[in-house]
């Protein structure tokens, strides 16, 4: 893993289901070992990396990313062959009509998800809700066979490797938070050229898409004192406001909001601003709605900061973001991990 | 025969803008037939010359053209407004990657993120107005130093890929895997003369038919279809209209067209007789070229035979090879029976 945006493809091409990482996780454990002192993995599938060991009275930093990625989950495979679903993970119901998926069953089964033609369809019925089960997953294949490789449980997730767009900007699927991943394995990898004071661990945490539980125990287990959550969050575009979101390419956006640590937000913004990084502050209230809600709780508390990634399509088969928002989250980090 | 449909089917080809396609038919069809040009319309029409004179003249048409996007405007932070060629969906876009205009630009249809919407919105299809393809150009300016501008437009990009027991799934299964058993029907020792066409157009009101039918002036005209098949198990049994492995589908009547009743029965008897499955398109929806060259000049005895395909307009057509070949039987007993029919 060397430059970013091979670090990038070869995380987004990992298929890592919500709630169904293990086996992924352990290959991608090995992968990882160069990069870190130690790497393991706890009883939810978290992989907690040690980067750096710390000395006597030094601070022990966390960069935290969430590892999983948005899945739906097979109900039953029907009497007809086709596989049934449903989505307890935020998945995007408006994008999966006639995207190419795949199953992750006894082995990995590639499937194309139903649509209706223009030709079959009533007018009424583009004002009508979508719901799950209008909805099939085509497998190709008998009832009895599919019935061998596919069984309820099991997730599906869009199928398919990123590719690049012109000005550096990447799409595929599970870029969040495979995006946020390739930031905390840069961060850590521009780190080691340089001198730090602090402990340092990285934490790829599972079961983000069902509300943050990874985080919680990882979290428990590495004891930070201080964090720093990495995700995606709203990109620019026509019809998403300019105060809802923020521009690709703009930099990353440090969040700021109750539960986030003020001292720790403005240190973030220090240092974009001594890296000469532009920066895009992210206000919210509630939770963030991302895993620095379970690190701030965990133990007696943490201190937490939260920095994103703008990213277009969240939730789809094509999310969108800008390598250079990842790079620069990255020299970000780093340099706020210099100055601890 | 595979190789030959996933070779069309990745070319890209917008109703009225069929260029690659047309070439690469072209080149083809001028190694396989007598006779291959292009005429005003865009069409490639194509004779083959029998062993023998055909009593009537009989035309074989596919149509070259897919359903696409076309660049309506450019936002001056880069994102295109576009409009579709052809009847899409609109919920089968978002997330969907494009190769936008001549230079193959890869893009992705974007959409206001699902988490942004007001509760009512979030399962509901999107309105056209709000998506928008996306190159990776953050302004107006850099789309146009693409190369990118209104008017050019844009084709699914999903790839070839085989599934389960036979499937395979492509954009532009519609109608390419139609054209590429044209030219397929075309390598073989015909017992008659047949002309061939692969029109533009088909999906913009049928226009490239009317002008190949008025140059040739069939008696006689087979559309070779993909047609849609809506056997998945949400569907209610009346309203699949065909299903997969059943064989070529024969239509009697469709949104369009009221089949010429002596060739439909023609048609289900040489495949009876010659143990080919086929099916009866069930459910009067959709239309082809054959709406068209019905009507142009005298008049033409139509017959359509289709290859039953889910998930038509879409990135991920899927089709049978079963399917694909047992038309492929059908059609060339058709060729051999048609040319012999008398005062057509």
């Amino acid at each position: 893993m060397d430059n970013l945006v091979d670090i990038v493809q070869n995380l987004s091409k990992i298929y890592i289901p919500c709630g169904a990482e293990r086996g992924s996780c352990d290959a991608l454990c090995k992968r990882l070992q160069p990069l870190f002192e130690k790497v393991e993995t706890d009883a939810l599938g978290n992989i907690l990396c040690l980067a750096r060991k710390g000395k006597a009275g030094e601070k022990r930093l966390m960069l935290e990313a969430h590892i999983d990625e948005v899945a739906l989950v097979v109900s039953e495979v029907d009497d007809e062959g086709f596989v049934r679903v449903t989505s307890p993970y935020g998945m995007d119901i408006r994008s999966v009509a006639s995207k190419v998926m795949t199953v992750h069953g006894r082995r990995p089964v590639l499937g194309v998800m139903s649509s209706v033609p223009p030709h079959l369809k009533s007018a009424a019925k583009d004002s009508e809700p979508l719901e799950w089960d209008g909805f099939v997953l085509d497998v190709g294949l008998d009832a009895q066979k599919a019935r061998t490789l596919i069984c309820p449980g099991d997730r599906v997730t869009f199928s398919g490797e990123p590719a690049l767009l012109m000005d550096g900007r990447i799409t595929g699927r599970a870029l969040d938070n495979r995006a946020g991943a390739a930031v905390v394995l840069r961060a850590v990898q521009l780190l080691k050229r340089r001198p730090i004071a602090c402990e340092l661990w990285a934490l790829l945490s599972v079961q983000e898409e069902a509300s943050t539980k990874g985080a919680l125990t990882g979290a428990y287990a590495i004891n930070p004192d201080i964090a720093v959550v990495v995700d995606v969050s709203f990109g620019r575009m026509p019809g998403v406001e300019t105060h809802e979101a923020a521009a690709l390419s703009g930099g990353p956006m440090p969040g700021m909001a109750p539960i986030l640590d003020r001292e720790l937000s403005k240190r973030l913004c220090r240092a974009a601003e001594e890296c000469g990084v532009s920066f895009q502050p992210e206000v919210m209230t509630g939770s963030t709605g991302t895993n620095a809600a379970a690190v701030q709780r965990a133990r007696s508390g943490v201190r937490t900061a939260l920095l994103s990634v703008p990213l277009l399509n969240m939730h789809t088969s094509g999310e969108v973001a800008a390598l250079s928002d990842i790079e620069d989250a990255a020299r970000v980090i780093a340099r706020f991990a210099e100055t601890l | 025969m595979l190789t030959a449909i996933r070779t069309l089917a990745m070319l890209p080809g917008v109703s009225g803008h069929e260029d690659a396609v047309r070439a690469e038919i072209l080149a083809r069809a001028g190694a396989l037939a007598d006779r291959a040009y292009t005429d005003a319309c865009g069409n490639v029409l194509a004779f083959k010359k029998g062993r023998k004179r055909a009593e009537s003249r009989v035309l074989l048409a596919a149509h070259m053209d897919e359903v696409g996007f076309v660049v309506s405007h450019v936002e001056e932070n880069g994102f295109l407004r576009f409009l579709t060629a052809g009847g899409i969906e609109t919920y089968v876009l978002p997330g969907a990657r494009v190769l936008v205009g001549d230079a193959r630009l890869p893009g992705v249809i974007c959409a206001r993120p699902v988490h942004l919407l007001p509760k009512d919105e979030k399962r509901l299809p999107p309105k056209l107005s709000e998506l928008f393809i996306y190159i990776g150009a953050d302004s107006a300016e850099k789309v146009r130093k693409a190369g990118i501008g209104p008017g050019d437009d844009a084709v699914f990009d999903g790839g070839f890929s085989t599934f389960g027991d036979g499937f395979f799934t492509s954009k532009a299964l519609d109608d390419r895997a139609g054209c590429a058993l044209l030219l397929e029907l075309m390598k073989a020792d015909l017992e008659y003369d047949i002309y061939f066409a692969f029109h533009a157009l088909e999906e913009e009101g049928l226009r490239g038919a009317y002008g190949a039918a008025f140059a040739i002036k069939p008696d006689i005209a087979v559309v070779v279809e993909a047609t849609t098949a809506a056997d998945i198990s949400v569907v209610t049994p009346e309203k699949r209209a065909c299903a997969l492995r059943r064989g070529p589908v024969l239509s009697f009547l469709d949104g369009r067209t009221l089949y010429d009743r002596a060739l439909y029965e023609r048609a289900a008897r040489i495949a009876d007789e010659n143990g080919i499955p086929w099916q009866p398109k069930t459910l009067v929806a959709g239309g082809n070229d054959a709406g068209a060259l019905q009507t142009v000049g005298e008049g033409a005895r139509v017959l359509a035979v289709s290859l039953p395909c889910r998930y038509l307009h879409t990135a991920s057509c899927v089709m049978h090879e079963s399917d694909v070949a047992n038309t492929a039987r059908l059609l060339r007993l058709i060729c051999d029976d048609f040319g012999g029919i008398k005062n057509a």
